[in-house]
């Protein structure tokens, strides 16, 4: 019960905490944001997106010259108010799905995201009932047991 | 019950590794355009002849053509350049040149050392154009059927096998 | 000539395991005795024979024999030695010498250890063994031969070993990272010879698991040294994306810690047996699955080997016909397993089943995921999607969640069943406790909290005070508590581990600082409190590269660091490399990339303060150490 008091404080103070941080104004950052929160935004978009060149990178860790386009148009995009839909829509439009490394949830895509999770819970199902009939089987074969033992006192007395 | 646990894992593993092997015949190491079946994007960039002459998607309009993505600093495109100019001379083809993220003086003293396979370049040096394109490096080549409409792209050096794989089916 | 003796040594191999792999299920069928003095024989003559190859081809390196086509593509007069002798790995062909040494590694381990019992249960899992081995040598052989010859006009110069694996960290990962992989041929063999020879009990069970722990702990090691070797040089601070070839290490990972699990059970209650023998099967099947993956060219990745239909179909061979072999093998046999042990849902034999089923299906969904992006391709006749690190990290949180909670009670469980339940009170209790403590720190080291660490801290307080809190602070005596430590000191790191690698994780994904800037000489900056100046730039000659290296200190209140990041061009190949600066204290590293120069002395530059970051790999190690602990101690005791 404590514990449960003492969890809450601490959540809400996180919930409570966190302020529009201004960021300072500077020409050196080459991705210059003055809200700190579009900032972070933009860090998260960069490892979203996949570098189209590259064999198996984010835009994020790429240096491959359509990679530095492609961030340099997102913080465009960003710094100009768009959602992420708009970007993903952006970047869809010209390069495809394959630029999403969070494939969309469509229903070509429900297997794979869905997949799992119902995997998971059939499993558990045949697991259980795997587990009823064995101990069923179990009970059974007690029953049983105790049957022929009963049978053979009686024989014997 | 149990009988079916014990022949699904077997079944299971067969059909992955049909799976498998249908995966070891792909043949595809490109980037599939998303532009195909559609019609050529809208741009405002200048000439690569000329700077003072602005063109925008009105220019491309000489149907059946390509669209060829090049620059000085695009090795692979030396490769495919007399291929360019060949089929320039043979098929009659419109060609349009992108001339991608480039130095203007070096382009136009490349194509007046090498020959000039383009109708003209469009100059597109920040690489927007490119980018409404989904070009992700050159040489790139679009091909835009008499209807106006893209319908294939080829990534890498345009070659006579690639033009009669891909690209002249489009051309009836 | 060298190279010639050391093909013909691996020929030699492959005609010794063809024999060791036939000659014992001809003895089984036809009834007749099971020396073992051949056994030990042929196994040390393999084992030798495939090191005798392998140190031919680590000859032809150091000596420069560009002859040797595999050396003259990955070797350079320029190159220091130490990188010559690694590069006999750097490539698929010689990368395939070196997991067959593995395997003759394990199969003359598994020939000597107190584990050898006198009986057609081990002679046939020696037969076993050496298929694989034959397999992975023919394929070799006839594929991928490291010795083929460029005569007579052999270059003067070769090409050279890709930059980005001139490290340290590169020499030694996939030896450990191949041992893992090849151990799991080894509870493989003891699972199909536990089904052919009607052995599947717990001697079985016994015999299988410290093999499957020593796996784990040199896949766990593998990993880990992948997963910082990728932080350090790819110049990003990454350390795990989530890559095909990751998951292709991955994947057996997951299923090699449910194997020994459930090995647990089925020793001591003689249940769970069809879960242990699919384990056994799957957790190797994963393995080749992995070895198709990188090499067939079926999957790009940042780490592909060797892109090559062919030898992608001749892997897909082996893996059908082991695989498809064992599970023929696993469907034909007696399905009548008696299982008298009834449990209940809240014993820890149904603890662990949980435990199986999370990681198996975490594991299945992981390849499904990897795979995924070809199934749709396929499927669509030619829409192209991927599937990253957003979809991987969403897939993985509520099996990390599931998981680690049973890290916590699995302590408290009863046999058969669990009839106290006082402990959850108190491990809440102490969570919590030790929850605020680690929020407390953070707000004093990085002056905020962050709700994104919150599940990772909540699952470290959970496995800490499930694993090692509880007990000493409710054990009254010391002699006890140190009793329970040795009982289970093994599995006590690898929880542990795993709960530093959680926290890790969780600190440095929602607390790290990042900036992308430009700087000239002269010039600093002020990262979340942290100044960074750029001092100076410098010219540097390296073995075979020249540099441009630029000097930086960092100022944290009191404290003054140095550091250096590194642009190498290296000329042979021409490629180009980033050499992050790196510093770390107990809690952060601060790591510096250095980027383009823009003009004069302005360059770009990537700076990132990363907190806890290194107490992932610390947690790897911890778990590393925890599973090699428990195999050694179970092969000493003659298991």
């Amino acid at each position: 019960m404590k514990a449960l008091i003492f969890l809450t404080i601490l959540l809400l103070s996180q919930v409570i905490a966190p302020l529009e941080v201004e960021n300072p104004e500077d020409e050196k950052v080459l991705y210059p944001f003055e809200n700190y929160d579009r900032e972070v935004r933009f860090n998260r978009l960069l490892e979203d997106y996949r570098c189209p060149k590259c064999q198996s990178s984010s835009l994020s860790g790429s240096n491959a010259p359509i990679a530095k386009d492609l961030k340099l148009e997102i913080y465009r995009l960003v710094k100009a108010g768009k959602e992420d839909s708009e970007i993903t829509e952006f970047l869809t439009q010209r390069y495809g799905d394959f630029i999403l490394y969070k494939p969309p949830f469509q229903s070509s895509t429900y297997v794979l995201w869905i997949g799992p999770f119902v995997f998971l819970v059939l499993s558990m199902l045949l697991v259980l009932m795997f587990k009823r009939n064995q101990q069923k089987e179990g009970a059974d074969r007690n029953l049983e047991e105790l049957k022929k033992r009963l049978e053979f006192d009686r024989l014997n007395k | 019950m149990k009988k079916f646990i014990h022949i699904a894992p077997l079944v299971i593993f067969t059909f992955l590794v049909l799976a498998l092997f249908s995966f070891l015949k792909r043949d595809n190491n490109q980037l599939n355009s998303v532009l195909i079946d559609k019609n050529f994007p809208e741009f405002n960039l200048t000439k690569l002849e000329n700077k003072n002459v602005v063109l925008t998607k009105g220019d491309i309009s000489n149907f059946p053509a390509i669209v060829n993505v090049w620059a000085t600093w695009c090795i692979t495109c030396r490769i495919e350049h007399p291929f360019l100019l060949e089929l320039k001379q043979e098929s009659k083809i419109n060609i349009y040149g992108l001339n991608y993220k480039d130095n203007r003086q070096k382009a136009l003293d490349l194509l007046e050392r090498d020959g000039n396979p383009f109708e003209f370049s469009v100059y597109d040096e920040e690489g927007s154009l490119a980018m409404d394109l989904g070009v992700y490096g050159a040489p790139e080549t679009f091909l835009i059927n008499s209807d106006g409409i893209i319908k294939a792209r080829h990534v890498g050096a345009l070659t006579p096998e690639v033009w009669d794989k891909k690209f002249v089916i489009h051309l009836r | 000539m060298i190279p010639e003796i050391g093909h013909v040594l691996l020929i030699g191999a492959l005609a010794v395991t063809f024999i060791g792999g036939c000659l014992p299920f001809y003895e089984f069928v036809s009834k007749k005795d099971y020396s073992q003095s051949y056994v030990k024989l042929f196994s040390i003559l393999t084992v030798f024979l495939v090191t005798g190859s392998f140190i031919c081809l680590i000859y032809s390196f150091l000596v420069d024999d560009f002859s040797v086509a595999y050396v003259a593509t990955n070797s350079n007069t320029l190159l220091p030695d130490y990188y010559k002798f690694a590069a006999t790995w750097g490539a698929h062909e010689g990368s395939l010498v070196l997991w067959i040494l593995c395997l003759s590694l394990w199969l003359v381990g598994y020939m000597f250890s107190k584990n050898n019992v006198n009986d057609s249960f081990s002679s046939i899992t020696f037969a076993v063994m050496n298929q694989v081995i034959f397999a992975f040598i023919l394929f070799t052989l006839f594929t991928s031969n490291p010795f083929e010859r460029l005569l007579p006009f052999s270059p003067l110069e070769g090409g050279d070993l890709n930059p980005s694996l001139q490290d340290f960290a590169f020499t030694i990962h996939p030896p450990l990272l191949y041992l893992g992989y090849s151990g799991l041929a080894l509870p493989f063999s003891l699972a199909v010879a536990a089904m052919i020879t009607k052995n599947i009990d717990s001697l079985w069970a016994s015999n299988s698991r410290p093999w499957s722990l020593l796996s784990c702990a040199f896949l766990t090691l593998g990993i880990g040294l992948g997963s910082w070797w990728a932080y350090y040089e790819l110049g990003w601070g990454g350390w795990w994306f989530w890559d095909p070839v990751e998951n292709a290490a991955f994947v057996p990972w997951l299923i090699s810690i449910a194997l020994f699990h459930s090995l647990i059970v089925t020793e001591r209650r003689g249940v769970f047996k069809n879960w242990s023998l699919l384990l056994s099967i799957l957790s190797f099947g994963a393995s080749l699955l992995g070895t198709f993956l990188v090499r067939s060219g079926v999957l790009t990745s940042v780490h592909a080997f060797a892109l090559d239909p062919e030898r992608g179909l001749f892997i897909l061979g082996i893996f059908t016909y082991f695989i498809f072999g064992a599970l023929l093998i696993y469907s034909l046999k007696n399905t009548k397993t008696q299982t008298e042990s009834t449990y209940s849902l809240t014993s820890i034999e149904f603890g662990f089943l949980l435990n199986n089923l999370l990681l198996v299906v975490l594991a299945i969904s992981i390849m499904f995921g990897t795979v995924f992006p070809l199934l749709y391709e396929a499927y669509t006749n030619g829409d192209q999607v991927s599937v990253g690190p957003p979809y991987f990290n969403i897939l993985i949180l509520p099996f990390a969640i599931g998981l680690g909670f049973l890290q916590g009670i699995g302590l408290f469980l009863g046999w058969s069943d669990t009839k106290d339940f006082s402990f959850l009170n108190r491990l809440v209790i102490e969570a919590m406790t030790v929850l605020i403590v680690i929020n407390i720190v953070l707000y004093f080291l990085f002056g905020s909290f962050n709700t994104g660490s919150l599940v990772a801290c909540l699952l470290f307080a959970w496995i800490v005070s499930g694993n090692i809190l509880d007990v000493v602070i409710n054990k009254r005596s010391v002699s006890k508590i140190k009793s329970f430590l040795s009982f289970r000191l093994g599995a006590i790191f690898a929880h542990l581990g795993i709960a530093f690698l959680v926290l890790g994780i969780g600190v440095v994904s929602s607390h790290s600082s990042e900036k992308e800037l430009l700087l000239s000489v002269g010039e600093s900056y002020d990262l979340d409190g942290y100044v960074f100046e750029f001092e100076n730039m410098n010219v540097k000659r390296g073995p075979n590269y020249i540099a441009d290296v630029a000097i930086l200190k960092i100022r944290e209140n009191t404290k003054t660091i140095s550091l250096s990041s590194e642009k190498r061009n290296y000329l042979s190949a021409n490629q180009e490399t980033t050499e992050a600066g790196i510093v770390a204290d107990l809690f952060k590293d601060y790591y510096v990339a250095l980027g383009e120069n823009l003009q004069g002395d302005t360059w770009s530059f990537r700076l990132q303060v990363k907190p806890f970051v290194r107490w992932i790999w610390f947690g790897a190690l911890l778990v590393a150490i925890g599973t090699f602990i428990s195999s050694i101690k179970l092969l000493r005791k003659g298991a």
